[in-house]
């Protein structure tokens, strides 16, 4: 083919692909006439283009070395090694072949697995003492251990182990193939346990547990392979020379190096439960960097299981005994495989599980465990951030590294936060921000010695307060992170800086300064970014204005789609969209944008959820209620099972579902939800937060609009919860009290209105009280004093003493407010 | 751990500053020199790791870590830099695909069944079978015809970017990419299946 022919191919290619079929039939046709080759060769094209993807697009490498191996595997086969024939391959490991053979010694016929080991593994010292404990490794016999037979080296020096040869599954796909149920999975792998604790006595750990190391025979044993080789491979130190074992089951010891013990089998065993509960490993490692991989082992705890089809509250404490076993220091597991043996037993037997643990600490450890990555590897990446910023401070000549450790950890932490406060309101978790202002600390030590380094964290720091609502400080810390980049020549963060800084006044819904900032970026490149783009839509409030930057900033490239700024835009650009009235766009924007994030991100990403939510408002301005409450039913089911029931997210997302409720006056769906919120929020942030107390006041507002029998009920705990408050603001706590006194007043119970206003515990402050609830206060106090007989020159009565005391303090409050004015 | 020692010549760093500051003519030379360790680094990961860890996506990414590690200057730019990686990587699978061939095919010890005894035990099928070297040359035969379709191939074949990134990594825009990758994959098609239609004959 020639050039030009080449181009012209490319060309119409290039153009007729997206037409339908039968359209470039016919042009294809028409075409043949005049230049009949090159036809055919488009033809061809757009046939391969139609039927046939080309094999693997990534993974060339790992391909490829696949091939060698199978090459490797080749040259063994048929071959006889001592006394045994190699007949084929059953698998491979990091370890090395496993091939089936037959024992040819004299009259002696048996199929055995034999396994041929990776050289590299084994340097001369270590052989020696592999070969010496063969005698040892044979004497380890059980019912749930596969027996070791033998070992040796091929006439080249590589050696070889010879086991017995289970037939069968996987443990793995033996319960997916007889679909055992939870209790049957957990039975099963009490087997595994019995295994386990067998050589644990003899003194052996195993060191490289993992389904596909546990195969279940035609009769249901489970069988472990491997034991005892992994002792004699390694180092007599116990310390891990090599890392052939798989990331995904191995223990944080196990890939820091340090000594192992049993403790490293049961975290193991750990990992192995939960992917054979739940069907996934805790980890998601895939195309993960060995360093990224390790920082996840180590610090990320595991989230929790979601087991397809079966209520979190069945299986909580199999929840706690998991969380138990993989604990990422080795002294906070199960000391014994027998007592995690015993902790399955009492769940199979419904009993309380030890791992539950005390009363004070379950209920933190449950807050941890509740919120998943969330909360607790937050935490956890805070603290590793400040040691890893402390480094730093000491030790310069290790600047470079601590400093990309430190850069991880804000990333870790910044994706967390996300997954912690998905609506982003900042609320408050008190550890997180004391947590926070500790590195905060640190952090500002670099500003003189490390300028540099300092910019740089900073930025990603203010992005992380930013993100958990702590805008006051990431004002402060930002403005002097642009001292310094500006004394440093740092441009690139100068601009991500000047970008933080509207977005800053955004929050503190400062519109004019925001304008004022994006009128004096000057950098073009600055301005062209995406995010700077959706900051000019956010600070502008034509909708028609928005529009366009958001749709500018959305198209331009540069962003991920897991960009939580990119995937927010969209939601605002629908917003806006409705406000221009063309709603149909706006329908179209979103479901294009779930779609997207769908492929791309699965359905249970958290910005997957979080734009379904956004659809809701849709579907409600959109007046489609049914489908707005199937959907709304959908997405809670959803929500629920990816992140469990009593999570802050499941609890937003009800609120979320209580407001749409309440908007279409559907109030009893909406007391419902609202019912829920309340329930999540209380335990999440006790019964006195700000939180809990606004969304139990939505419910008792609810819940009197229909009458319902609860509503004083709620109205009573709702002041009580406001007055024992110490933690909201006046204005708030004053709001609450007048508004539950008020209900008490109209459903004519006067003495729990006057009881409610004058309890002991409220002493409000009528000179700063917000004059509105003033004037109710002093209504709804004065209706119900005269309801119960007091007038303003009450007769002392002799008959009712208390009665008398309620009218003096009433009064006396009647006149603080008159005071006060 | 014992990880292998990979060091560069002070040459290799002088190139990348100046690959760094704009200089595309260098970057021949520059895969040529980041050849060695990538080469080292899949023999040494092949070897500690077996198969399943050694994957192209892990090398690169570590291969990247490690070499800003080294250097003493920030990679401003990782989409460029992941695009040299996947050209290097390019080179590394396929030397190991023909030394892997060429000692099948020259006997010694690995020669222990003929090859088409082995071709026929495994069916050639799956992605573990593919010919990575007569992709190499349709990838080079498209080069000919058009250079910037054949670079976004290798990039998508031997990196694990994104569209995003390879869009940042060619200056061109994602729609662009999107349109040479899907000519590239039909066109590299269907030279394969023609390229081993003509082994038979071989």
């Amino acid at each position: 083919m020639s050039s030009s022919d080449f181009q012209r191919l490319r060309a119409l290619f290039d153009e007729i692909c997206d037409w339908p079929r039968s359209k470039q039939l016919s042009y294809l046709a028409e075409m043949s006439l005049n230049d009949k080759a090159l036809a055919g060769e488009l033809a061809d094209l757009l046939d391969i283009e139609l039927n046939t993807p080309l094999p693997a697009t990534a993974g060339a490498l790992g391909a490829a070395m696949n091939t060698m191996q199978k090459a490797e595997s080749a040259v063994w086969l048929g071959k006889t090694i001592d006394r045994y024939e190699i007949l084929e391959e059953l698998g491979r490991g990091g370890m090395g072949i496993v091939f089936k053979a037959q024992r040819r010694d004299g009259d002696l016929q048996q199929t055995v697995a034999l396994k041929i080991l990776r050289r590299g593994l084994l340097d001369a010292r270590v052989l020696g003492r592999f070969l010496r404990e063969r005698q040892f490794l044979a004497s380890l016999r059980h019912p749930n251990i596969c027996t070791f037979l033998d070992s040796g080296m091929t006439d080249d020096g590589t050696p070889y182990v010879v086991m017995e040869l289970v037939d069968g599954d996987d443990l793995q796909s033996y319960a997916n193939q007889r679909n055992l149920s939870i209790r049957e999975r957990v039975l099963l792998f009490q087997q595994v346990l019995r295994g386990v604790a067998y050589a644990h006595k003899s003194l052996i750990i195993h060191r490289d547990l993992k389904p596909s190391n546990i195969l279940v025979d035609a009769l249901g044993n489970t069988k472990l392979l491997d034991f005892g080789i992994a002792r004699s491979l390694s180092t007599s130190n116990a310390v891990e020379t090599e890392r052939w074992f798989t990331a995904q089951y191995c223990a944080p010891e196990q890939l820091l190096g340090t000594a192992l013990t049993t403790a490293c089998d049961i975290y193991s065993l750990g990992v192995v439960l939960y992917e054979l509960l739940s069907g996934k490993p805790p980890f998601q490692l895939a195309g993960k960097t060995p360093t990224e991989t390790e920082s996840v082992i180590v610090r990320t705890p595991a989230p929790p299981m979601a087991i397809a089809g079966a209520k979190r509250s069945t299986y909580a404490d199999l929840e706690s005994i998991l969380q138990k076993a993989m604990k990422k220091e080795p002294e906070a597991r199960y000391q014994s495989v027998d007592e995690f043996a015993l902790d399955l037993d009492s769940w199979l037997h419904g009993l309380p599980v030890q791992a539950r643990g005390s009363h004070a600490s379950y209920r933190i450890k449950k807050f941890v465990q509740r919120n998943k990555a969330v909360v607790s590897a937050s935490v956890a990446l805070v603290v590793a951030l400040v040691g890893a910023v402390m480094i730093f401070v000491v030790q310069n000549a290790r600047i470079r590294n601590e400093r990309d450790r430190a850069e991880l950890s804000l990333a870790v932490l910044n994706d967390a936060f996300t997954a912690a406060d998905p609506l982003q309101t900042g609320r408050g978790n008190v550890n997180i921000r004391e947590v926070l202002n500790a590195s905060a600390d640190k952090l500002l030590r670099l500003e003189r010695s490390n300028p540099a380094d300092f910019v740089a964290l900073a930025t990603r720091f203010v992005d992380v307060q930013y993100r958990v609502g702590q805008i006051n400080d990431a004002s402060k810390m930002l403005d002097r992170a642009m001292i310094v980049a500006l004394n440093t020549g740092d441009v690139a963060s100068e601009i991500t800086l000047r970008r933080m800084k509207i977005r800053v006044a955004l929050a503190f819904r400062d519109f004019v300064g925001a304008v004022k900032l994006i009128d004096a970026e000057t950098d073009p490149v600055a301005r062209t970014h995406p995010e700077f783009l959706f900051l000019q839509g956010d600070a502008n409030r034509a909708a028609k204005t928005q529009i366009e930057f958001f749709r500018a900033g959305i198209l331009g490239a540069g962003l991920a789609v897991n960009n939580t700024y990119w995937v927010s835009a969209h939601w605002r650009l629908a917003d806006a969209l409705i406000r221009d009235k063309r709603v149909d766009e706006a329908t179209e924007v979103m479901s294009d944008l779930r779609q997207l994030l769908e492929n791309q991100l699965g359905e249970e990403h958290i910005l997957v959820l979080r734009t379904r939510m956004a659809q809701l408002r849709l579907l409600q301005r959109l007046g489609k209620l049914e489908e707005l409450e199937a959907e709304g039913n959908n997405l809670l089911l959803k929500i629920t099972s990816v992140f469990g029931q009593d999570t802050l997210f499941t609890g937003d997302a009800e609120s979320i579902m209580a407001a749409i409720f309440r908007g279409v006056k559907k109030y009893d769906v909406a007391a419902r939800h609202s019912k829920n919120v309340v329930q999540i929020y209380e335990r999440q942030f006790g019964a006195s937060s700000e939180w809990t107390l606004r969304e139990r006041l939505n419910l008792a507002l609810t819940l009197e609009l229909i009458d319902d029998s609860n509503t004083t009920e709620q109205f009573q705990i709702l002041a009580q919860s406001a007055i024992n408050s110490d933690v909201i603001e006046a204005s708030l706590k004053d709001f609450l009290i007048v508004r539950s006194a008020e209900h008490f007043l109209k459903i004519g119970d006067a003495r729990l209105t006057i009881a409610t206003l004058l309890n002991t515990r409220y002493q409000p402050h009528f000179e700063s009280m917000d004059s509105d609830y003033k004037s109710r206060t002093q209504r709804t106090l004065s209706a119900a004093l005269n309801s119960i007989g007091c007038t303003e020159n009450a007769v002392p009565s002799c008959t009712n003493r208390d009665q008398t005391e309620t009218c003096r303090l009433g009064n006396q409050r009647l006149c603080e407010i008159v005071n006060a004015k | 751990m014992n990880e292998p020692v990979f060091s560069f010549e002070k040459p290799v760093t002088e190139l990348l500053e100046r690959w760094k500051s704009g200089d595309r003519a260098v970057e021949d030379e520059l895969i040529e020199s980041v050849y060695p360790y990538m080469r080292a680094l899949a023999s040494a990961n092949l070897r500690r790791y077996g198969r399943g860890i050694a994957q192209t996506t892990e090398l690169a990414n570590e291969a990247y870590l490690r070499l800003q590690g080294q250097q003493t200057f920030d990679w401003k730019s990782r989409s460029h830099f992941l695009a040299i990686i996947a050209a290097v990587t390019r080179n590394v699978v396929i030397d190991l695909m023909r030394e892997q061939y060429a000692s099948k095919r020259g006997g010694g010890s690995i020669n222990v069944i003929s090859i088409d005894h082995a071709d026929a035990q495994i069916p050639a099928t799956d992605d573990e079978d593919f010919d990575w070297i007569a992709l190499d040359c349709a990838l080079k035969a498209l080069a000919v015809e058009d250079p910037v379709c054949a670079k976004v191939a290798e990039i998508k074949l031997f990196s694990a970017m994104n569209i995003d990134q390879i869009a940042d990594a060619c200056e061109l825009s994602v729609s662009t990419i999107g349109r040479h990758w899907r000519f590239a994959k039909v066109w590299l098609t269907k030279r394969l299946s023609v390229k081993l239609n003509e082994n038979e004959f071989e």
